[in-house]
C-alpha cells in the first residue's frame, strides 16, 4: 500500500536549493534508505515529511490526503515519527513521561503514571526492548535511549517511522540488533525510512535505496539491483576509491604510553599501555565517550596524569606542556573543529597562524609578515585542495571539509612524529573523508606515528594496521586489523565484554 | 545583534561617564569669589546632595558668588577633581562628605592660597577645614524625650551603620536615658543600611516585640520603616534628618533635624568675610545648624516640667555650659 | 522564650514572603529555560504601582490587581526580547533592573513630588483564623496572618503539584531541558515560554504588592532595596524547588531576624556579615553543585525550530 507520496518537492534557504523537484514514494512493510553525502537534502526531505520544515513547491500525499504540515504535531496526527540524529530526549524525565510528552491522557492534567508504564512496558516487550518505563533516561546507554525514541513513536501509532543516522552512536552489535527491530517493525506494516551515508549498512538492510545528491534525487531502485560501485557512482559522481594496501610500519617505536592515567572533567583513561610504531596507523575504536577524549586529550598534553609516563622517539615528554609538546610535533586534529581547532571568524590565513611557535616561520624580525603567510597560504590551499573564495575569506563560509583540510594543512604540513587524529572525518562527506585519509597515509609513510580514533568501524578497518578498543576509559585488546579480524569479538569488547576473553 | 547591544552599552557607559564628571562650568575670573561643590551622588537625590546644592544657591543668592557643581564623584576621582577646580582659580572648594576629608587635606597644601572644606570629615590643614554636625547634640535631647515618655521603661535606638557620625548620635541618645533615668533598658541596633526601608522596620518591631515603647532612628530613607512600625503598634516615635511629624501626627513626639544648607553657606561667608581658617569645626545647637522641631499634638501631652527641662537643657548646650560627650565607637 | 520564638518566626516569615513569592516565579521562568535576573524590576514596578493606585483610589484589591499587571509586563517584555528578540537574557535582566529603578523613582516623583509629606496608602490587615489561631506560636505566626501569607502558602502548594504532578510540569521541565524534543512532542515552545514568564510576572508583582500593600504601606526609591537578588538566592538555594525556596528564605529570614534580636539583646553581631550571608552560602552551594549541575539544559538559550 503507497503510504507517503511526494512529487517534486523544493525547499531553498537562502536562496540555496536544498532539495529541488524531488519525488518519492514510501510504501508500507518497506525499509526504504535514503543515502546521500552530507548536505545532499536527505535530511531536509525528511524534515519536510515531518512538519519541521515547509516545503516551498510540490505536493505531499498521505494515503490520498494533500497535507502540508505546519508542526511534527501535524505529521503524528497522519502517523508520521521521527528520530533524530539527536535524540530529542529529556535526560531528566522518565522513559514513561519522555514518550508520554505533551499527550492528553486520562485523568489530565493530573500524573496517573501507572497505567501508562504497563503499557509501554508491554510494548518494549513486544519488540524485545529491555526498557524500563520508569527509569531516567540520563541513566540510560546510548542504544537505550534510541529504543525509547523508538517506542515513542510506536506509542503515538507511527506507522512511518524516519530514521536519522541511527547507527552512528551504536557498536556493531547494538547495530545488528537494531536492524532486528527495523525488520519486525516492516513486517507490521510500518514504513520505515533510514537516513545514512553508510554504503554498507544499506545494502545489508534496506529493500530499496533512493539517493539524493546535490538536492536532487540521484537513483531509487531496489536493493538487489544495486552494489557498492553503483551506489556510491549516484552518491558522490564516481566509484570510491581502491582499498589501498596497508602501509608496513618500521620497526621503531614512535609513541609510548606506559601506565598512563588522566585525571579531569568527563570520562578518563586508566592505565593505558601501547606502543605505536612509526609509520604506523593504530586504530582506537569504542563507543562514544569511553574516554577517546582522555586519550587524545593525554597525549596532545591538555588533559593533566594520575601517573604514568608517555614517550615520544624514546624521549619522556611526561612533563611538558602543550606548546613544548607541540614542538616536539605532534599534531593533534579535534573532532570539534569548531571549538577545538578553528576561529570561524577569522580568514584562512589568520587561522594558520594558530599553532604557537610552530608559526615563527610567518615573522620576520619579530613581525608578522603578510607577504609570507600569504604565499604560505596560497600554496598550503593548492596543496590541501582548499576549495575557498581567497586565503583572506572568513572560514565560517567554508564547508566543514574544507575547514578540516584547513586544520590538516596546519597541523601536519610540517615535520610530524605524532599525528593525533580525532574523529577527523565526523560530519564530512566521502569526498573529503578521502582527502583527509590520504593525508594521514602520506604522513603515515613519511614515518609519523598515528592514532586513529573513531567510531565509524569502517573507517578503522580502512585505515589501520592494529586496532585498540576501549570501554569505560580501560584499554579492552589489541587486535590486528587483516582478513582474520573477528568484527564481532571487537564489538562485545567495545561493549565492554572483552576482558574475559583477553 | 549581539554585537549591537555591546556596543550600545559601551557608547552608553562612556558617555555617562562623561557627564558624570564633566564639571558645569560658569566661572570668569573677574574678582569674584568662586564655589565649587563636590557631590558623591546626583544632585537632584532629594536628600543629603539635594541640601547641599540648596546651601550652595542660597548663597549665591545672598553674595552673588560664581559656583560649579560636580556630580557623581567618584572616590578615586576626588582629588582629582580638588586639584582640577584648585588650578582653576576657585577660591573654596567643597566637599559634601566623609570621604571627601583626607583628599581635600592634601590638596590643599600645593594650593596655600585658596580654602578646602569638606563637611562630616575628621582632616584639617592650614587652608582646610571640617565642617562636622554635632547631631549628637539633638540626640541627646531626643533621648531625653525618650526617657521621659517611655512607660515599660524600655526604649530603642536604630542606626544605619557603624559609622562615626551615626554612632555618636546612639551613644549620645543612650547617655541622655541613662542621665534622666538609670533603670530604663535601651535598646539599640544597626541595620547596615541606609535605604532598605523593610529591614529599618523589621528591627523596630523587634525591639517593640522585646517590649520596648519609644523609638528613634538614625538611618535616613530606612527610618521611615521604624516611624511605620511604631504606627502600627501604636507606641511612639523619634524623627531624624527633617520634621517627620507629618508621616505620623500621632505617633512623633518630636525629631531631630539638620540645616545643613546653613553648613555650606557659613563656610563661604567665612570665605567672603577672609575669616575661614584651618580646623575642624562642630556646628551644633549653638549655630542653629542642629535643631529641634516642635512637638506638635505632643505640646500638650508632655508636662510642663519636661518642657522646661528640655528647653533649659538646650540653652545649656547653646551656651555651651553642657557638652554633649562625642563617642564615635559602638558601646554596650 | 516562645514570645522570642514567636517573634523571630514571625519575623522570617515577613521577610520570606516576597522572597518566596519572586523565587517560585523566578523558578518556574527557569524551568522553561529562561533566566530573568530583572526580578527586582518587577517586584519594584509591583510595589510602585500597587502602591500608586491604591493611593489614589484607596482600594487594595485595585491596587493588587494594578501590581499585578505591571510585574507581568516587565516580566512578558523580558520574555519577549529573549524568547522573540534571542537577546542575551542576563543582560536585560540587568538593563531591566536600572530602567525599573528609574522609572519608579521618576514617576514616584512626578506622582508626590519632593515634599517631606509621607504618601501613604492603606495595608491589608491581619486575618486570624478561629481556632486554629489558638496553637501555641504556630497559631500566632502562621494563622493570624494578613491575606498576602495565606496567599503564599496557597501558592507554595499549587506551584508544587503544577511541577511535579502534572503533565503541565513536565511540558515545562521538557521545554527547558530539550525544547526541541518538547516541540516534536508538540508542546508549544514559544506559548510554554510566554506563560511561564507570565506566572513569573504575576507572582514577581504579587511580592511587589506585599511590600508595600501589606508590610509598609508607603512607598520609597528602590524600596525593594536588591530583593530580587535576594530572590535569586533563594531561587539557587531552594533548587527550583516550591518548599525549597520557601525554606531557603525562610532560613534567611531567621538569619537576619535572629542578627537583629541579638544585636538589640547587646551581643555585637557585624551585621555586614548578616548582609552577605545569604550570597556567600549561594555561592557556597553553587561551588559544590558545580560537578551536578541540575541547572535546565536550556537555561538561557533561545529555541529556533528552523536552525540549520
Amino acid at each position: 500500500m503507497n503510504l507517503v507520496s511526494m512529487k517534486g518537492i523544493s525547499k531553498s534557504f537562502f536562496g540555496v536549493y536544498a532539495n529541488k523537484d524531488v519525488d518519492l514514494e514510501i510504501n508500507s512493510g518497506e525499509i526504504v534508505a535514503l543515502l546521500g553525502e552530507n548536505g545532499a537534502g536527505k535530511t531536509t526531505l525528511m524534515n519536510i515529511l515531518y512538519g519541521i520544515y515547509q516545503k516551498d513547491d510540490g505536493i505531499l500525499k498521505i494515503k490520498d490526503d494533500d497535507v502540508c504540515f505546519k508542526s511534527p504535531k501535524d505529521a503524528l496526527k497522519y502517523n508520521i515519527g521521527m528520530v533524530h540524529q539527536h535524540f530529542t530526549l529529556v535526560p531528566s524525565l522518565t522513559v514513561e513521561q519522555n514518550i508520554t510528552l505533551g499527550e492528553n491522557f486520562k485523568g489530565y492534567p493530573f500524573l496517573k503514571t501507572k497505567d501508562r508504564e504497563a503499557e509501554i512496558a508491554k510494548l518494549s516487550k513486544e519488540f524485545n526492548f529491555a526498557i524500563n518505563p520508569s527509569e531516567l533516561v540520563k541513566d540510560l546507554s546510548i542504544g537505550q535511549q534510541q529504543r525509547v525514541e523508538i517506542l515513542k513513536l510506536l506509542y503515538r501509532k507511527a506507522q512511518i517511522l524516519i530514521l536519522d543516522e541511527p547507527t552512528a552512536v551504536l557498536t556493531p552489535q547494538e547495530t545488528e540488533s537494531f536492524f532486528e527491530v527495523l525488520k519486525k517493525l516492516a513486517k507490521q506494516n510500518c514504513a520505515i525510512i533510514l537516513i545514512t551515508h553508510r554504503i554498507s549498512e544499506v545494502l545489508k538492510i534496506a529493500d530499496r535505496v533512493v539517493v539524493l545528491r546535490d538536492g536532487v534525487k540521484e537513483l531509487d531502485d531496489k536493493t538487489k539491483n544495486l552494489n557498492k560501485n553503483t551506489l556510491s557512482k549516484a552518491m558522490i559522481g564516481r566509484e570510491l576509491k581502491k582499498q589501498q594496501i596497508k602501509y608496513v610500519p618500521r620497526k621503531e617505536v614512535g609513541l609510548s604510553l606506559k601506565n598512563l592515567s588522566s585525571i579531569g572533567i568527563g570520562r578518563n583513561i586508566s592505565y593505558f599501555n601501547f606502543d605505536v610504531l612509526k609509520g604506523e596507523i593504530l586504530g582506537v575504536a569504542g563507543v562514544d565517550g569511553n574516554g577517546q577524549k582522555a586519550l587524545a586529550e593525554s597525549i596532545v598534553g591538555i588533559r593533566k596524569y594520575s601517573n604514568g609516563k608517555i614517550f615520544i622517539d624514546g624521549e619522556d615528554i611526561t612533563n611538558l606542556s602543550t606548546a613544548k609538546r607541540k614542538e616536539s610535533k605532534i599534531a593533534y586534529i579535534s573532532d570539534d573543529r569548531h571549538h577545538d581547532g578553528l576561529l570561524l571568524n577569522y580568514s584562512v590565513e589568520e587561522n594558520l597562524l594558530l599553532k604557537g611557535d610552530a608559526s615563527k616561520k610567518y615573522y620576520k624580525k619579530g613581525v608578522l609578515s603578510k607577504n609570507i603567510l600569504s604565499q604560505d597560504a596560497t600554496s598550503k590551499i593548492d596543496e590541501y585542495k582548499i576549495k575557498t573564495y581567497s586565503s583572506k575569506t572568513p572560514i565560517r563560509l567554508l564547508s566543514g571539509g574544507n575547514q578540516q583540510k584547513l586544520i590538516l594543512a596546519r597541523e601536519i604540513s610540517e615535520e610530524t612524529s605524532v599525528v593525533v587524529a580525532f574523529q577527523p572525518t565526523r560530519g564530512l562527506d566521502v569526498g573529503a573523508s578521502e582527502s583527509v585519509h590520504d593525508k594521514l597515509y602520506q604522513k603515515q609513510k613519511e614515518g609519523a606515528s598515528i592514532v586513529l580514533i573513531s567510531t565509524d568501524m569502517d573507517e578503522l578497518r580502512k585505515m589501520s594496521n592494529r586496532i585498540l578498543v576501549i570501554h569505560d576509559g580501560m584499554i579492552m585488546g589489541i587486535v590486528d586489523n587483516d582478513q582474520n579480524l573477528d568484527i564481532t569479538k571487537v564489538g562485545l569488547m567495545m561493549a565492554g565484554s572483552g576482558v574475559k576473553n583477553g | 545583534m549581539k554585537k549591537f547591544i555591546t556596543i550600545v552599552l559601551a557608547i552608553m557607559l562612556t558617555l555617562s561617564g562623561v557627564f558624570a564628571s564633566g564639571a558645569q562650568e560658569s566661572a570668569a575670573d573677574d574678582g569674584t569669589v568662586k564655589v565649587a561643590l563636590l557631590l558623591s551622588g546626583p544632585a537632584n537625590d532629594q536628600g543629603w546632595n539635594a541640601i547641599a546644592v540648596a546651601g550652595l544657591q542660597a548663597a549665591q543668592e545672598k553674595y552673588g558668588i560664581e559656583t560649579s557643581i560636580m556630580e557623581n564623584l567618584g572616590i578615586t576621582d576626588t582629588e582629582a577633581a580638588y586639584r582640577d577646580y584648585a588650578s582653576q582659580g576657585y577660591d573654596l572648594v567643597i566637599g559634601h562628605g566623609f570621604q571627601f576629608g583626607a583628599p581635600a587635606a592634601k590638596v590643599s597644601a600645593d594650593f596655600p592660597n585658596q580654602y578646602f572644606m569638606a563637611t562630616e570629615s575628621a582632616s584639617q590643614t592650614e587652608n582646610m577645614a571640617s565642617y562636622v554636625t554635632s547631631c549628637n547634640e539633638g540626640a541627646y535631647i531626643m533621648g531625653m524625650l525618650a526617657a521621659y515618655m517611655t512607660k515599660s521603661n524600655i526604649v530603642g535606638v536604630e542606626g544605619a551603620m557603624v559609622q562615626p557620625s551615626i554612632t555618636k548620635e546612639l551613644e549620645a541618645f543612650k547617655l541622655a536615658v541613662k542621665e534622666v533615668n538609670p533603670d530604663i533598658k535601651v535598646l539599640s541596633v544597626y541595620i547596615n543600611s541606609y535605604t532598605d526601608v523593610t529591614k529599618g522596620k523589621e528591627a523596630a518591631i523587634s525591639m517593640i516585640d522585646q517590649g520596648a515603647d519609644v523609638l528613634y532612628h538614625v538611618a535616613n530613607q530606612a527610618g521611615t520603616g521604624l516611624i511605620k512600625a511604631c504606627e502600627e503598634a501604636d507606641i511612639l516615635a523619634l524623627g531624624n534628618s527633617y520634621d517627620q511629624n507629618s508621616i505620623s501626627p500621632n505617633h512623633v513626639i518630636s525629631s531631630t533635624s539638620y540645616d545643613i544648607p546653613n553648613v555650606i553657606v557659613k563656610a563661604i561667608e567665612n570665605v567672603i568675610n577672609g575669616t575661614f581658617s584651618g580646623g575642624i569645626y562642630n556646628l551644633g545647637m549653638a549655630d542653629d545648624i542642629v535643631q529641634i522641631a516642635p512637638y506638635h499634638s505632643f505640646d500638650s501631652v508632655l508636662s510642663q516640667e519636661v518642657k522646661d527641662i528640655i528647653s533649659e537643657r538646650i540653652s545649656q548646650i547653646k551656651d555651651g555650659s553642657f557638652v554633649v560627650p562625642t563617642i564615635e565607637t559602638p558601646t554596650n | 522564650m516562645i514570645a522570642l520564638i514567636t517573634s523571630i518566626i514571625a519575623a522570617a516569615i515577613r521577610i520570606a514572603t516576597p522572597l518566596t513569592f519572586a523565587g517560585i516565579g523566578e523558578a518556574i521562568n527557569e524551568k522553561s529555560g529562561v533566566i530573568n535576573i530583572g526580578l527586582d524590576s518587577i517586584m519594584l514596578s509591583g510595589a510602585f504601582v500597587s502602591f500608586y493606585v491604591c493611593n489614589k483610589t484607596d482600594n487594595i484589591l485595585l491596587g493588587v490587581f494594578a501590581g499585578l499587571i505591571s510585574g507581568i509586563i516587565i516580566s512578558l517584555f523580558h520574555g519577549y526580547l529573549a524568547i522573540k528578540g534571542k537577546a542575551n537574557q542576563t543582560i536585560i535582566g540587568l538593563a531591566l533592573n536600572f530602567f525599573a529603578l528609574g522609572l519608579t523613582s521618576f514617576l514616584f516623583l512626578v506622582g508626590f513630588g519632593t515634599s517631606t509629606e509621607l504618601p501613604t496608602c492603606r495595608i491589608v490587615s491581619n486575618i486570624s483564623i478561629p481556632l486554629l489561631n489558638k496553637i501555641p506560636i504556630l497559631g500566632e505566626v502562621v494563622f493570624s496572618q494578613n491575606i498576602f501569607v495565606y496567599l503564599l502558602f496557597l501558592t507554595i502548594i499549587l506551584s508544587y503539584i503544577i511541577m511535579y504532578k502534572t503533565s503541565w510540569g513536565i511540558s515545562l521541565i521538557s521545554v527547558g531541558e530539550n525544547p526541541k524534543a518538547a516541540d516534536t512532542a508538540g508542546i508549544d515552545v514559544k506559548k510554554t515560554r510566554y506563560l511561564a514568564c507570565i506566572i513569573n510576572g504575576l507572582l514577581g508583582g504579587l511580592a511587589g504588592s506585599y511590600l508595600t500593600l501589606a508590610q509598609l504601606g508607603f512607598f520609597m526609591e528602590n524600596i525593594t532595596n536588591g530583593k530580587g537578588y535576594m530572590a535569586l538566592v533563594a531561587v539557587i538555594l531552594g533548587k527550583r524547588n516550591p518548599l525549597g525556596i520557601f525554606l531557603a528564605a525562610l532560613v534567611i529570614g531567621v538569619a537576619d531576624a535572629t542578627q537583629i534580636r541579638l544585636q538589640t539583646a547587646g551581643i555585637p553581631l557585624p551585621s555586614e556579615i548578616f548582609t552577605m550571608l545569604p550570597y556567600f552560602v549561594a555561592m557556597i552551594v553553587l561551588l559544590f553543585s558545580i560537578k551536578n549541575n541540575k541547572d535546565p539544559l536550556a537555561l538561557g538559550t533561545p529555541y529556533e525550530r528552523n536552525a540549520r
